[in-house]
């Protein structure tokens, strides 16, 4: 966000002075961030507005008011009857765009480091933890774990199910973000215009320094390379992750998509014989059947039949029809 | 099973990221450490007791800033009632004669501040000494709020420009006492 000089400093101003709205607040944050040189000039305003004002911003450490705060909150719940929601997992991804790219590189590794890399096929592992993960071509992971934490450096895509341990958070840091984890089903990946998580059990809390999004089951939350800005697509396309999972969600879709989404999960190549048939349509739920038993259901509904050579699965319309 | 374990990881990584901006927020508007602390401590304890439903709905931080907005207003509110209870008589708060600063340098920031442009610096004294809100500037001096604001944004800019050699002379001397202690 850009402001000129003199909105700058009538914006410093209303903060400093208690006047700033909630978003005029935000702005000021957002701009702040934005690059050291913002940061200097706000932290340079602020010292010289507390010599002139003679008071001094003095907060308690955070760690310390943290433990204040759970204590009343401990106390408090002596008092009141907790009610339960239904939150599955809470998933949180926090975003620090910038510090993560100086962190991540001179992270050391400790010797029980765990390196996986998908070349042209899906690599499938389970991780020390229990935790499952399925890795997608032409991608790579770093697992390490000590006695309280265990990291994730995730470059591509990768689904995951993670299993929880109590204290023991996990966390993955990608190119754009860090993710914190405390058990749930969830598919990170890189998409055109940005990068998403799309999650299928539990709850993802987005953070960046322009905005938060609690992204919840079958829904996506994205990060968008243009803006900055974080989004929250009510719908999430399981057949997106379905290299990990074999579930496949075909609504009206046309053979067309249907013979590219099982290619790319079952690293075959579909061709249609006859170009006619690449618009028949159909509607089916696939959850873990084997690529023959999708065919089958395929050439029933349909009319067609499939040939194999190799790795080419050909399709031809039954003469009959 | 997982629920209120989880509930309790989100509060605190919520609270964690935003802990010292929000509490940067409600110094401004309290004037006050303790009770900016305060006002932050009962809205997240406001989300704990209700449980995360509370910021589902909206954005996390969007939902932070408008809370402790809300409450430092009836902070204020309270304060102001209290005030009028006790009388108007109560002695302008005469800042604490700047522990901060050498007495050469407060007396330059004041000359400074009295250079100030005719309006602007009315309306600067009048915030700074008086304690009074744009809204109470504005009305008091028969300007819109819009102006009162360019004329703290201008004050702050010329006082900036003029004094920043002062908070260099403070960084110094206080990083020579830190050693010398």
């Amino acid at each position: 966000m850009e402001f000129s000089e003199e909105e700058i400093y009538e914006l410093i101003a209303k903060f400093l002075t208690g006047e700033s709205s909630p978003e005029e607040a935000m702005r000021l944050e957002d701009w702040k961030a934005a690059s050291n040189k913002h940061y200097e000039f706000y932290i340079h305003s602020v010292q010289l507005w507390e010599q002139i004002v003679g008071s001094v911003h003095l907060p308690k450490p955070t760690d310390e008011a943290w433990r204040k705060l759970r204590k009343k909150n401990q106390e408090s719940n002596k008092k009141i009857v907790v009610i339960k929601i239904t939150v599955a997992a809470a998933v949180t991804v926090l975003f620090f765009i910038g510090m993560l790219l100086l962190k991540s590189s001179d992270r050391q590794q400790s010797q029980y480091a765990i390196n996986l890399e998908a070349q042209n096929s899906y690599l499938r592992k389970t991780l020390p933890d229990s935790s499952r993960v399925v890795l997608d071509k032409h991608s790579r992971l770093t697992y390490d774990a000590d006695g309280d934490s265990r990291k994730v450096i995730l470059k591509g895509q990768s689904w995951f199910d993670v299993q929880t341990m109590n204290g023991k958070p996990f966390e993955i840091e990608t190119e754009y973000m860090k993710i914190k984890v405390l058990g749930t089903t969830f598919h990170v990946a890189v998409e055109k215009d940005g990068q998403s998580v799309a999650v299928t059990s539990g709850k993802v809390l987005l953070i960046t320094h322009h905005d938060t999004l609690l992204v919840s089951a079958n829904q996506k939350g994205y990060y968008l390379f243009s803006s900055g800005k974080l989004a929250l697509h009510q719908k999430i396309n399981i057949n997106e992750m379905a290299y990990a999972t074999h579930a496949f969600n075909f609504e009206d879709a046309t053979l067309e998509n249907i013979s590219t989404e099982l290619s790319k999960t079952y690293n075959k190549k579909f061709v249609i014989a006859d170009k006619s048939l690449s618009s028949r349509r159909m509607t089916a739920e696939f959850r873990d059947e084997s690529l023959e038993d999708i065919k089958t259901i395929i050439a029933n509904t349909l009319h067609v039949y499939f040939k194999q050579t190799n790795d080419t699965i050909i399709i031809y319309g039954k003469n009959s029809d | 099973m997982l629920n209120d374990h989880n509930d309790d990881r989100l509060v605190e990584i919520c609270f964690k990221n935003y802990y010292q901006a929000l509490h940067r927020y409600a110094y401004g508007m309290l004037k006050n450490n303790d009770d900016a602390g305060d006002a932050v401590q009962s809205v997240f304890l406001k989300i704990w007791e209700n449980k995360i439903q509370l910021i589902e709905e909206q954005g996390i931080r969007s939902y932070l800033y408008t809370a402790v907005h809300h409450h430092c207003l009836n902070v204020r509110r309270q304060q102001n009632i209290q005030k009028k209870r006790i009388g108007n008589y109560q002695a302008p708060a005469i800042i604490n004669m700047n522990q901060l600063i050498s007495k050469e340098s407060y007396d330059r920031i004041m000359r400074s501040i009295d250079q100030l442009p005719e309006q602007c610096k009315q309306v600067f004294k009048k915030s700074r000494f008086e304690q009074k809100t744009y809204k109470e500037i504005a009305i008091e001096l028969g300007i819109s709020i819009k102006t009162v604001e360019v004329h703290m944004g201008k004050a702050l800019r010329i006082l900036r420009l003029r004094l920043s050699n002062i908070l260099l002379i403070t960084i110094l001397y206080s990083t020579f006492t830190c050693f010398s202690n």
